[in-house]
């Protein structure tokens, strides 16, 4: 029986074995380059087998030379399936819109809004929606003519529940620059020069 | 949006149509022996250019018939498919508004066109326009008061009648009004964040126009409000029309009927007695026009008051029943902002006083 076995049981193992345990290794479990093994590299090596052998499923089996499931357990006990709250949270967006602020109440604000699926992004909708629901950062960007995308979805939280979501996102667009003017202007001019300009009366 | 089941007009027979589907405007013209004028554009239901549409399916050749397309403004509600229809208009005069000249404006244009966001800019379909004129070497004329967009002597068409139309607006003292505040527009906006190109609340560029065969006219009114000033807005048109003739005997009332666009010297000095009014519905911000108000005050004025379309289209129909819950549920409240296309056609053989109607698609009368 390799002695290594007994020793190391699989909790020990860390994940990152570049770092090395704290038990001491043999040194031929080293490579080349004195880096440690993964754990599939140390089951090997506790059954004797080659990595050429060692095709499929090989946790957990026993030789009978020595008990190597006090190495490794096998994957399914070592990997339980996730609790349901461990469960990455996940949309699915059933809608959206993108859109611009119309027009500003005192407690609302209109939305005109087109469906991002349509060809022509041509509005074709208009929403109203409550100030008070903005957070304090889309409060600031809030002004006419501010893009916004409109999506509902249904939400799937970590604990596996779904619910109907709906999500307003004030577009953070870069700023106007004096140099986007300067360009503006420079193809505006080349545009209107090439165009043939009919003065007649 | 349904063929209208129209037949042609008699090549004698004048027709003016206004499309007008809630959000948008349109009007074609028939000024004798199957010549048609296109003034701004919209869209209808199925999202195509409806000037085109509709002249289509009264089987005319828009390729060689229509003589002359223009836009009254650059405002979205009046260009929307515009690009499109100059381009299968291939023999009409392309006219827009003097503003579309001036490089200041077209830059406005740009520095918001270029920005990540799928919705339209506001300018998109005015700057396609204009590259598409530059590719195609194809003239644009601009517009201002007293420009004359198209002409036919006495004579040249089957009616026998003069035809022009005229541009009425806006006044010399509007436009340099306009250079100025777009000149302006650079140093206000640096290091402010892009957003999308809002319709301001003043419609000081919209080119009104006259259309006169004979001894008849028709005004079209665009979105030409008033302003305080006696050289701008209605009140510049009405001073430089003083004593002009013909009056009007229909009118596409300005600006979707609102109480800002209402000038008492239109009506008297502009228009004959018993005009017959025809009024495109809008909305902005949840807002509506006409108002009651409005409909009331055109029902005084004109002999016949006709509206384009009554219905908005139900948005929700084609959504997954999980978001109707949800927005329902929410409170947020969702309208449409666009209604079923409807239009109205106005035909008459000058001289005869009063046109026959054709309500079509929700149109209806006030």
């Amino acid at each position: 029986m390799n002695s290594f076995a007994a020793q190391v049981p699989y909790d020990a193992i860390p994940d990152d074995t570049s770092q090395g345990p704290e038990t001491e290794l043999p040194e031929d479990l080293m490579d080349d380059y004195g880096r440690l093994p993964d754990r599939m590299h140390l089951a090997r090596y506790a059954t004797g087998e080659s990595d050429n052998e060692t095709q499929g499923n090989i946790i957990g089996q026993d030789t009978g030379e020595f008990d190597v499931d006090r190495l490794v357990a096998p994957l399914s006990a070592r990997r339980p399936p996730p609790s349901p709250l461990l469960r990455a949270r996940s949309f699915n967006p059933l809608m959206e819109w993108e859109g611009y602020v119309e027009s500003i109440g005192d407690e609302d604000f209109v939305v005109k809004m087109a469906d991002v699926r349509s060809e022509n992004g041509l509005p074709s909708e208009m929403a109203t929606f409550s100030k008070e629901d903005l957070n304090e950062y889309d409060k600031d960007l809030l002004q006419e003519g501010a893009i916004v995308r409109w999506v509902i979805g249904m939400e799937r939280l970590a604990s596996g529940q779904r619910r109907r979501v709906s999500m307003l996102h004030f577009r953070r667009l870069p700023a106007h620059t004096a140099a986007d003017f300067a360009r503006a202007k420079s193809k505006a001019q080349e545009l209107i020069q090439a165009i043939d300009w009919d003065e007649s009366t | 949006m349904k063929a209208p089941e129209q037949k042609a007009p008699r090549q004698n027979e004048l027709e003016i149509t206004v499309f007008g589907p809630g959000y948008g405007e349109c009007i074609v013209i028939h000024v004798g022996s199957g010549k048609w004028v296109v003034v701004d554009s919209c869209l209808d239901d199925d999202g195509k250019p409806v000037a085109v549409s509709y002249l289509r399916s009264l089987g005319v050749a828009v390729e060689n018939d229509v003589c002359s397309v223009s836009a009254s403004h650059w405002h979205d509600d009046h260009i929307k498919g515009l690009a499109r229809v100059v381009a299968e208009c291939r023999s009409a005069r392309f006219a827009l508004g003097s503003a579309l000249k001036r490089d200041e404006f077209v830059a406005f244009l740009l520095l918001h066109e270029d920005q990540p966001a799928t919705i339209d800019r506001g300018g998109t379909e005015l700057l396609q326009c204009l590259k598409q004129a530059k590719e195609n070497k194809r003239p644009i004329k601009p517009l201002s008061e007293d420009t004359l967009v198209v002409d036919f002597d006495e004579g040249c068409l089957s009616h026998g009648k003069r035809v022009e139309l005229r541009a009425l607006s806006p006044s010399g003292s509007q436009y340099a009004d306009f250079l100025r505040r777009v000149g302006d527009y650079p140093a206000t906006q640096i290091r402010k964040p892009k957003t999308r190109i809002v319709e301001p609340n003043r419609n000081d560029l919209s080119v009104a126009m006259l259309f006169t065969v004979g001894e008849q006219a028709v005004l079209l009114g665009a979105d030409l409000e008033n302003t305080k000033d006696a050289d701008k807005g209605w009140k510049a048109v009405v001073n430089s029309r003083a004593g002009r003739r013909p009056l009007g005997h229909i009118y596409k009332i300005p600006h979707h009927g609102s109480n800002g666009a209402h000038n008492a010297d239109v009506w008297n000095k502009m228009l004959a007695p018993k005009t017959w009014a025809v009024v495109t519905p809008w909305t902005k911000g949840g807002n509506t026009l006409p108002k009651d108000s409005d409909k009331q005050r055109l029902k005084s004025l004109a002999h016949k008051v006709y509206l384009t379309s009554t219905k908005p289209r139900n948005v929700k129909k084609g959504y997954p029943r999980d978001v109707v819950k949800h927005i329902t549920a929410s409170g947020i409240k969702l309208s449409s902002a666009v209604y079923s296309g409807g239009h109205v056609t106005l035909r008459w053989i000058p001289p005869a006083p009063e046109p026959t109607k054709t309500l079509a698609n929700g149109a209806a009368s006030i």
